[in-house]
C-alpha cells in the first residue's frame, strides 16, 4: 500500500513538475528570444556607428592629403632642403593645425624626414615602408603605427610624392589608440569595442573594455570597411538576471506547487488508499475466518473504491450468511450423527437386555429346572449391559460438560510417560522421543488428550507393533505426534475422524475419544489432525501453543 | 677716521651715485614651473646662514652689508667664520643665540637637502657643539668647503619674507632687513609674469642667466647601458651620435645649452679635455613594430619638456635595438636634470651621489665618494678627486651625461637687484623697481 501511495505522490510531484517546467521553458526561451533580438540590434547599431566614424575619418584624411600634396604645402615642398630642425618641427606643427594626428613623410629608404606624432623619430626608418610601396594608399588602411611607448592602430592613407626629385612618402592618419578607442566604446556604450587587422606577422588587434567587463558578453563582427573586422560586446548580464529571476521564481514556484502537490497526493492517496486498506485488512480478517470482518460504508471518497468497499461488505455479508446456513446444517448433520450414533451405542445393550429378558420368560414359561441358572446368567447379562449404558452415558456427559480449563506449565514427556505407563501392552513397543520445554494447559485435560491418543495407537497395533511418542519444539508451539504402526486411517473416517461417535473399533468404541481429544486441543488454542505415519500406520498431531 | 675716508671717497668716485635710488614698495609676478615655486617660497622665508658675496656688488652695498672677514661671503646668521687650525675645527660665532644656530646646523647637516646628501655620500659628519657662545664644527679630517655646505643651511622662518594672502610680503624679522619690494607672488606660466624662467624663443627685455647650466644625465643601474649599447667599443659615440643632442637642443632649447659629455658643467669645473669620442657615422634605426613581450627599458623622467624631448629619442633608440620605453621606478635608469646646487664641483657631486643611491652602489664608487679630498681644504684637490668620482661613474656608464641646458629668467625691464643663488634660485631680498 505504501508503494501505491508513494506511486501517487510521484506521479502528482512529475505532473506539476512537467507542468511548471514546459511552461517556465517557453517563458524562458520567450524572454531570450526577444532580449538577444535587443542586443543584436544594440550591437549592429554600434557596429554601425562605427563604420560610420571610421568612414568619415577615411574621408577626412583623404582631404587632408589632398590639401597637402596637391595643395603643394609649401613646407612639404621646402622639406628636403630644410635644416633636421625645421623638419623636426614641420609635421609636429602642421600636425597641431591640423585635423588629422599622424603625419610623416618617409623618402625612398622609408627613412622618416619628420613625424608629426613622434618627431623624434626623425632620420629612423619606418616599418610600414613595405605596405606603403605595395599598396596605392587610395583606401585607408589600419596600420601598427610605432609610437615613442610602443605602437598604435592608425587609420592611414598616403601618397607617393616627388620631393627634390626624389620619390617620397606623404602618411596622414588617426591614431586609434587605445584611450581613443576607450572614447568610442564609452560613446557607444558598449562594455568591449575591437578592432583587428591583417598585419605582417599575424592579425593585430586593438581593443577597449570597461573596467568592469561583464563575464557574460553578446559578441557581434562586422566588417571594418577597410581589411579587417570590427568586434563589439554587449552585456548580456540584463539577458542572464532577467533569465535567473525567472528560473529562480519558476524553481520557487516549482518548489511550492510541489510541496503542495506532494501535500495533495499524499492526502489523496490517503483518501484513496485507507479503504483499499480497510479492505485489505478485512479481506485478511475474513481470510481468518472473522466473518463480522467489514469496511465501513461511506468510507471511501472513491466512487470506484466505494463500490468496491460495497461490493466486498456484500461478499462478506454473504458469506457469513453461508457459513451460518453451513455451520447450522452441520450442527444438525452432527447432532443427527451424534443421534444415529447414540440411538446405536443404546441400541446394542438394549438388545442383549431384551433377549436376556426373552430367555428368562422363555425359561419361566416352560419351567426350566435350571430356571435359577439361566435367570442368573441372563440377569448378569443385564447387569453388565446397564453397566455399558451407564459408562456410556458417564463418557456423554465428560464429553459434553468438559471441565475449565487451569493452565499450568507443564511438561509434556512427563504427561507422555504417564500416558505410555497406563498402556503397556505385551508386543508393542512404546516409544517416546523429544523433551520439549513445558507448555502451559489442563494437567488433567492434556492427560486425557495423550491417554486417548496413546490408547488408540495402542488398540491400533492390536497386540503387536510400535507406538511413538515424538514431542518437539516449534516456532510458537509445541507438538506431540503419537504413531503407530496400525493399519492407518481408513479413508472412510479420513474426514469424520473428530466427529462425536464416529469410530471404526465396533462395539470396543464409544466414537467419543477423538472428538474429545479435539475439544480439548480447540479449549487450550491448539489443533489436532490425523495423518500417516512413516511406521506404516496413523499419525494423529496434537499442537499447542508454546 | 678710515671709514669716513672710505665713505667720502666712495661717494666721489662712484658714478652710479648719480643714479636713481632704490625707493620700497611694488609687487614683482614670478612666473616657475610647479616644482621650482616651492622652494622658491622656500629660500625667501628662510634666512641662509651664509651668501656668497655678489661679484658685482656695489661698493655703496658692500658697506651696508660687509663680508665676513677673510671669506668671499657674506651673512646676517653670523660675525664670524674661521678654520681651527688645518681645518679639521671649524668655529662659527653667532649674531644671537649660539644654540639656535648649532640646531639649524645639525638639522641641515642630517636632513634631506642637498648639504645631508653630500655628507651622507661622503660618509661623514661633523660633531656639532656650543662652546663660549659659539658653534664648533669638528670633522674627522680637514674639510675646506664649509662656507660652502653653510651655505646651503637656513634658519627657518628667519628670512625677510612672510606669507600673505596674495604671496609674500615683507616681515619683521630681527635678522633680515625688511626687503624694499612690498610683496611679489607666484603666477602661471602662461600669465604675464615680471621674473620668469626663460624659455626657448622667448624675448626678454633683460635676462639673468644661472652661473651653471642644468645638465641632462642618464642614470643608469649596473649594466642597464647594454640595452643601450653603451658597452661596446664605440657604444657611447654611436649612441651620442644617434641621440643627436644638438638636435634636441635646437628644437626643445633653443639651442642654449650644448652637447655635453662629462657630468661637471662649464662653469662648475674649468675646462679639462673631455673624452676622446671619435666620431662615428649616423646608423639606421629602424622603428620595429614589437610584440607584446618584447623587453622593457623603465626609465624614471622628471616631468619637463626638454626631457620629454630626450625621452622621445631614447625611445627611438631603444626601439631600433628592439626594446620598449617603459616609465620607470625606483632603482631603474632615470633621465634627471639636474642642477648642482653649489659651485664647489666636489660637493656638488657628492649631492648628485647623495640624492641618487644607484651612483654609490658600487664599491669602487664608494671608495671614491668617501675620499676625504672631495672635502680637501685645497680647492685643487677637490677638483681632483671630484673628477676621478665623475670619470668612474662615466667609465662605468653609470652616469651619460647628455647635454646642458642654460637655465636664465626674463627680467622687465626695471626690476633691479635681482640675485641668484648658487643652486640658481632666484632672490628678491634686494630687488626694487625703478619705476612703477
Amino acid at each position: 500500500m505504501r508503494r501505491l501511495r508513494t506511486a501517487l505522490v510521484l506521479l502528482l510531484l512529475l505532473a506539476v513538475a512537467v507542468s511548471v517546467g514546459a511552461t517556465t521553458g517557453m517563458h524562458l526561451a520567450e524572454i531570450d528570444s526577444r532580449m538577444e533580438a535587443d542586443l543584436q540590434a544594440r550591437a549592429d547599431a554600434a557596429l554601425g556607428s562605427v563604420q560610420t566614424e571610421l568612414r568619415q575619418a577615411a574621408e577626412a584624411l583623404d582631404a587632408e592629403l589632398k590639401l597637402l600634396a596637391d595643395g603643394r604645402e609649401p613646407g612639404l615642398l621646402r622639406l628636403p632642403a630644410s635644416t633636421p630642425a625645421e623638419r623636426y618641427l614641420w609635421a609636429a606643427d602642421r600636425v597641431q593645425g591640423s585635423a588629422v594626428d599622424l603625419l610623416k613623410v618617409l623618402d625612398r629608404r622609408g627613412t622618416i624626414l619628420t613625424s608629426g606624432h613622434w618627431p623624434a623619430s626623425l632620420g629612423a626608418t619606418d616599418p610600414s615602408m613595405p605596405t606603403y610601396e605595395q599598396d596605392t594608399g587610395r583606401s585607408p588602411r589600419l596600420v601598427q603605427e610605432p609610437t615613442p611607448r610602443g605602437s598604435a592602430a592608425s587609420l592611414q592613407r598616403w601618397r607617393r610624392l616627388e620631393l627634390g626629385g626624389e620619390p617620397a612618402w606623404l602618411v596622414v592618419g588617426y591614431l586609434l589608440d587605445e584611450p581613443g578607442l576607450q572614447l568610442m566604446r564609452a560613446r557607444l556604450g558598449v562594455p568591449l569595442l575591437r578592432m583587428c587587422w591583417p598585419a605582417p606577422g599575424g592579425e593585430r588587434c586593438l581593443q577597449a573594455q570597461a573596467d568592469d567587463v561583464p563575464a557574460a558578453l553578446l559578441k557581434r563582427q562586422a566588417p571594418l570597411g577597410v581589411p579587417g573586422r570590427l568586434e563589439v560586446g554587449l552585456d548580456r548580464g540584463p539577458l542572464d538576471a532577467l533569465a535567473a529571476g525567472v528560473r529562480l521564481r519558476a524553481v520557487a514556484v516549482s518548489a511550492g506547487a510541489g510541496l503542495l502537490a506532494l501535500l495533495a497526493g499524499f492526502l489523496l492517496a490517503q483518501r484513496i488508499t485507507r479503504p483499499v486498506e480497510a479492505l485489505a485488512a478485512a479481506s485478511a480478517r475474513l481470510a481468518e475466518g472473522d466473518l463480522d470482518a467489514r469496511v465501513a460504508p461511506g468510507s471511501a471518497p472513491v466512487r470506484e473504491v466505494a463500490e468496491l468497499v460495497d461490493a466486498f461488505n456484500g461478499m462478506a455479508e454473504g458469506l457469513q450468511s453461508s457459513r451460518e446456513k453451513l455451520v447450522q446444517a452441520e450442527r444438525v448433520a452432527a447432532w443427527q450423527q451424534i443421534a444415529r450414533g447414540l440411538a446405536h451405542e443404546l441400541k446394542n445393550p438394549l438388545t442383549p437386555i431384551r433377549a436376556s429378558m426373552d430367555v428368562i420368560r422363555r425359561a419361566r414359561a416352560l419351567d426350566r429346572d435350571d430356571f435359577d441358572e439361566i435367570l442368573a446368567e441372563q440377569a448378569q447379562t443385564v447387569v453388565d449391559e446397564v453397566a455399558r449404558l451407564k459408562e456410556l452415558s458417564d463418557e456423554f456427559a465428560r464429553f459434553a460438560r468438559l471441565p475449565e480449563a487451569k493452565p499450568e506449565p507443564l511438561r509434556l514427556r512427563s504427561i507422555a510417560e504417564h500416558a505410555a505407563a497406563l498402556y503397556v501392552v505385551d508386543g508393542v513397543e512404546l516409544v517416546i522421543e523429544g523433551d520439549p520445554p513445558p507448555v502451559r494447559a489442563d494437567r488433567h485435560q492434556l492427560q486425557t488428550a495423550l491417554t486417548n491418543l496413546v490408547k488408540n495407537a495402542v488398540e491400533a497395533t492390536e497386540g503387536g507393533g510400535t507406538v511413538r511418542i515424538t514431542l518437539s519444539e516449534h516456532p510458537e508451539r509445541q507438538r506431540v505426534d503419537v504413531d503407530d504402526s496400525g493399519p492407518g486411517i481408513h479413508p472412510s473416517v479420513r474426514d469424520q475422524l473428530f466427529t462425536p461417535y464416529v469410530t471404526t473399533k465396533g462395539s470396543r468404541g464409544t466414537g467419543l475419544g477423538l472428538a474429545l481429544v479435539h475439544r480439548i486441543a480447540a479449549e487450550h488454542g491448539g489443533s489436532i489432525e490425523g495423518l500417516d505415519s512413516d511406521l506404516g500406520g496413523a499419525r494423529f498431531r496434537l499442537e499447542l501453543p508454546a | 677716521m678710515t671709514a669716513k675716508w672710505a665713505l667720502a671717497a666712495l661717494l666721489l668716485a662712484s658714478p652710479a651715485w648719480g643714479e636713481r635710488l632704490p625707493e620700497p614698495g611694488g609687487a614683482v609676478r614670478v612666473a616657475l614651473p610647479g616644482a621650482d615655486v616651492a622652494a622658491l617660497i622656500e629660500a625667501h622665508r628662510a634666512l641662509p646662514l651664509l651668501e656668497p658675496l655678489p661679484a658685482d656688488e656695489s661698493a655703496r652695498r658692500r658697506l651696508a652689508w660687509p663680508p665676513l672677514p677673510g671669506l668671499a661671503w657674506r651673512s646676517r646668521v653670523l660675525t664670524g667664520l674661521s678654520p681651527v687650525g688645518d681645518g679639521a675645527r671649524w668655529l662659527l660665532e653667532p649674531v644671537d643665540g649660539a644654540g639656535a644656530l648649532a640646531d639649524a646646523v645639525s638639522d641641515c647637516f642630517g636632513g634631506d637637502g642637498w648639504v645631508g646628501d653630500a655628507l651622507r655620500a661622503a660618509g661623514t659628519a661633523p660633531v656639532v657643539a656650543v662652546a663660549d657662545g659659539a658653534v664648533t664644527l669638528t670633522f674627522p679630517f680637514p674639510v675646506g668647503p664649509v662656507p660652502d655646505l653653510l651655505g646651503g643651511c637656513s634658519l627657518t622662518d628667519a628670512g625677510p619674507w612672510a606669507p600673505e594672502a596674495d604671496g609674500l610680503g615683507g616681515a619683521a624679522s630681527a635678522l633680515a632687513p625688511r626687503p624694499l619690494l612690498a610683496s611679489w607672488h607666484a603666477v602661471g606660466p602662461e600669465s604675464p609674469a615680471d621674473l620668469a624662467l626663460g624659455q626657448p624663443g622667448q624675448r626678454a627685455a633683460r635676462s639673468l642667466s644661472a652661473p651653471v647650466p642644468d645638465v641632462l644625465v642618464l642614470l643608469l643601474p649596473a649594466d642597464a647601458g647594454d640595452a643601450l649599447g653603451l658597452s661596446a667599443a664605440d657604444g657611447l659615440a654611436r649612441f651620442r651620435t644617434d641621440l643627436a643632442p644638438e638636435l634636441l637642443l635646437a628644437v626643445h632649447w633653443g639651442s642654449r645649452g650644448r652637447p655635453l659629455t662629462r657630468l661637471l658643467p662649464p662653469g662648475l669645473a674649468p675646462d679639462v679635455p673631455e673624452p676622446d669620442l671619435a666620431p662615428v657615422a649616423a646608423t639606421t634605426l629602424p622603428l620595429r613594430a614589437l610584440p607584446t613581450d618584447a623587453p622593457t627599458f623603465p626609465l624614471r623622467v622628471q616631468p619637463d619638456p626638454l626631457l620629454d624631448g630626450v625621452t622621445d629619442r631614447l625611445a627611438v633608440l631603444l626601439r631600433a635595438r628592439g626594446r620598449a620605453l617603459v616609465p620607470g621606478a625606483a632603482g631603474d635608469a632615470a633621465l634627471v636634470r639636474w642642477r648642482p646646487p653649489v659651485r664647489d664641483p666636489a660637493l656638488a657631486l657628492l649631492a648628485l651621489a647623495g640624492a641618487w643611491p644607484g651612483l654609490r652602489s658600487d664599491p669602487a664608487d664608494q671608495e671614491r665618494l668617501a675620499s676625504p679630498d672631495l672635502l680637501h681644504p685645497r680647492a685643487g684637490r677637490r677638483l681632483e678627486a671630484a673628477i676621478a668620482v665623475e670619470r668612474g661613474w662615466l667609465q662605468a656608464r653609470r652616469a651619460v651625461p647628455l647635454l646642458s641646458a642654460d637655465r636664465w629668467y626674463a627680467l622687465d625691464a626695471r626690476l633691479r637687484d635681482v640675485r641668484l643663488r648658487p643652486d640658481g634660485t632666484p632672490v628678491l631680498d634686494d630687488a626694487w623697481w625703478t619705476e612703477r
